[in-house]
């Protein structure tokens, strides 16, 4: 009988999901084993599409005869030298490089998206925003939500009297906030169960592993059913 | 001569590539915007072996495990999905050019471990959710019974169920996300930015060290 | 010797084991995937409407990006939008490039191109029409620079010298400025997008997004973030706008019996906790 690849990589697929699923039960020597296999073949998968794009990079620039490109890998193997006691200052140096221009790619243009345009949209929304309360009295409430909660930030004095009812209405904006993002987290959460329960019972042969895990799992539940009752 | 080379030239290091990397987003000057490209491309290359200390440490603490202990499973699981795709994904990259993006057996360690593996761990949580809003989420105050109302709100607007229930689900969960979602929204971008801005200001005068890790 | 009270069904509910409550939200959500129950969609949200408006209004040849955040984990809600997503900009005809910004996203670009077009680098509008870069890495420093210059890869996935391909030939400015829109799919973060494509150079921003993200793009929604697919829900939205139901619809019945399961939990719990309070007071 043969066996083709697809089905020996999705029993796999539908293995792992099971056994990280028998972590509901109980910890278990399974959700361990299959934990370790993602962390290991994740870390191996980054690598290699890391290596093959930086590879991309320096082999354009070294096939045009720019040599000086080469240096590129003596200064990013300095990161080995974080393991180091005596070398450790080495590792610095690819870090200050990939966090400086991290940093220079960024800062002009955090201070315009993230500063000065909610500013200005704050201010424009103030008077044109209309969901389900009469204009302009959503903008408003807007408005109104933002700098309260910003307020409440503002821990470099006591909140006293109108300060404090302030204070607290910021904190109530920031609460249903929440509760909004809350609500949207479990969505996120629930479609990626979805998405994992379907493929467990539509993808084959993954119902005959879900017979398998349901078998092992009625074992378990009366083998310390039966350890509880001695 | 040694605290130069420890700490002052790095920091310095980090100090004009940042400058120069924003003066590249300022200013449109032919030569500028070609040297930055150049950088960016050479961080991008230089940031890569950063994947080194991760593949080190599993294989320190994991090797030193399975050598106390040969018995130990999982360390022994653990250092076989890494080691052999990644010196087989090597291989064939080196010696027959294939990249690991096309390579089948490669994208069959990502199918059957690193994809399932990666959405399970995530899914489980909406177990812990169900089980938090059964026992721990109370409206022991008006602050959790906005948060309990205003996410419930938010739940029943979101699933097609909840137009079912009453129709005004939707119009209250478009009106919390895009009034008191967004306005929280904002308050935590302006009060990210103000913390970075600090953050990289520490930085550049040298106050902030923490990115030097360990050691003086 | 005191006697012991007996516990009230309330309290009895509450010390329940936590697995019957795991056991119920397992079944809660594979009910109805086994047995579908046909709840309609309702309402199309005004998110997925703007992104969908935008599209459809594009002229074709406009350029679409696509950048692929999604880890396996987002995949779920973000992979469903894309396929929906592009399949609306193939039938409009646009020119779709896409870009990985993390090294777990790029087969789902591979499962796109063959999901839609049935084929990915031997397609014949391969190189014309649709191009995939491959991963780029270090997220905002990579989009920046390839928004500054379209050519910065130098090669495609495949390996393809991208000056070669009829799809970077005769562009106007070479920059994010001919881009028309560029879709963000993932659940990281939309700000470093909005940051370095829209506010330099203009070219609105739309997302396919898993719903944890959804919340922070509101601020920048509809002005610059022009519209999303709000997770699950907003995907299945999508495929059913372009005629293309497919994973995201077919999950909305369980999407609505789990949020349906947990408000009860919600409800049921607070009900225990203020009737055992007021017995005890």
């Amino acid at each position: 009988m043969s066996v083709d690849l697809t089905t020996i990589v999705n029993l796999t697929a539908a293995g792992i999901t099971l056994m990280l699923l028998s972590y509901l039960y109980k910890e278990n020597r399974f959700f361990r084993i299959a934990e370790h296999a993602y962390m290991g073949a994740a870390a191996a998968y980054t690598t290699l599409i890391s290596i093959d794009t930086a590879w991309t990079y320096l082999y354009d620039y070294v096939s045009k005869g720019h040599w000086w490109w080469w240096l590129t890998i003596p200064i990013g193997l300095l990161y080995i030298f974080f393991f180091t006691r005596k070398y450790f200052y080495l590792y610095r140096y690819p870090t200050a490089i990939v966090m400086g221009i991290g940093m220079g790619t960024i800062v002009s243009r955090y201070i315009k998206t993230q500063f000065l345009e909610q500013i200005r949209a704050t201010i424009y929304e103030s008077t044109t925003t209309q969901y389900l309360l009469p204009k302009p009295l959503d903008g408003i409430l807007i408005s109104i939500g933002v700098l309260t909660a910003l307020f409440y930030f503002y821990f470099t004095m006591e909140f006293k009297g109108p300060l404090n009812t302030i204070a607290k209405i910021g904190r109530y904006t920031l609460i249903a906030g929440f509760g909004g993002s809350f609500g949207l987290t479990v969505m996120a959460r629930i479609s990626l169960f979805i998405g994992r329960v379907r493929f467990l019972y539509f993808t084959h042969p993954g119902p005959y592993i879900c017979v398998v895990a349901a078998i092992m799992l009625i074992a378990s539940i009366t083998l310390d059913y039966m350890k509880k009752s001695k | 001569m040694s605290i130069v080379i420890r700490r002052y030239i790095p920091w310095i290091l980090a100090v004009i590539l940042t400058f120069f990397m924003a003066l590249d987003t300022l200013v449109l000057e032919k030569n500028i915007n070609a040297y930055a490209e150049a950088i960016r491309k050479a961080q991008a290359i230089i940031g890569t072996h950063a994947v080194i200390i991760s593949i080190t440490l599993f294989t320190r603490i994991h090797g030193r495990r399975v050598i106390k202990d040969p018995k130990r499973i999982e360390s022994w699981i653990l250092l076989i999905c890494l080691w052999i795709p990644l010196i087989w994904g090597l291989g064939r990259y080196a010696f027959y050019g294939v990249k690991p993006t096309v390579e089948p057996s490669i994208q069959q360690v990502f199918s059957a471990i690193v994809s399932p593996g990666d959405s399970t761990i995530y899914s489980i949580l909406v177990f812990f959710i169900a089980s938090a809003a059964y026992r721990a989420f109370r409206a022991r105050s008006m602050e959790a019974a906005i948060l309990l109302i205003a996410g419930s709100i938010c739940m029943l607007g979101n699933a097609p169920v909840g137009e079912l229930i009453w129709s005004g689900f939707v119009p209250l969960k478009d009106w919390i996300n895009n009034v008191w979602v967004r306005a929280e929204a904002r308050v935590i971008i302006i009060s990210g930015l103000l913390a970075t801005l600090a953050l990289y200001v520490r930085i550049l005068l040298g106050y902030e060290r923490g990115w030097m890790g360990r050691g003086e | 010797m005191e006697s012991k009270k007996p516990m009230t069904i309330w309290e009895k509910l509450e010390n329940m084991d936590v697995r019957y409550i795991y056991l119920l939200m397992w079944v809660a959500i594979s009910l109805p995937i086994l047995r579908p129950i046909g709840i309609p969609l309702g309402r199309y949200s005004i998110e997925t409407l703007g992104l969908y408006n935008f599209i459809d209004k594009l002229p074709p040849g406009s350029i679409v990006v696509f950048i692929d955040d999604q880890s396996p984990a987002a995949a779920a809600e973000c992979h469903p939008a894309e396929i929906a997503i592009f399949q609306h900009c193939v039938n409009k005809g646009l020119k779709v490039l896409f870009y990985a910004s993390r090294a777990e996203a790029v087969p789902f670009i591979e499962s796109t191109l063959q999901k839609v077009l049935g084929a990915s680098k031997d397609h014949p509008d391969y190189g014309k029409k649709y191009v995939n870069l491959g991963f780029i890495p270090q997220y905002e420093v990579g989009l920046a620079a390839l928004a500054a210059n379209m050519f910065y890869t130098v090669k495609d996935a495949y390996g393809n010298d991208i000056k070669t391909l009829p799809f970077f030939q005769n562009l106007p400015t070479g920059t994010a400025k001919d881009w028309a829109i560029v879709i963000y799919y993932g659940a990281s973060s939309v700000d470093w997008v909005v940051r370095q494509i829209t506010d330099v150079y203009g070219t609105k921003t739309g997302g396919g997004v898993a719903a944890v993200l959804s919340s922070r793009i509101y601020p920048y929604f509809p002005d610059k973030v022009v519209g999303f697919t709000n997770g699950l829900k907003g995907a299945a939205e999508y495929e059913i706008l372009v005629k293309r139901p497919g994973d995201a619809a077919a999950g909305m019945d369980a999407q609505s019996l789990g949020h349906l399961v947990i408000v009860i939990f919600i409800i049921l719990g607070n009900l225990g906790y203020f009737i055992s309070k007021r017995r005890r007071m």
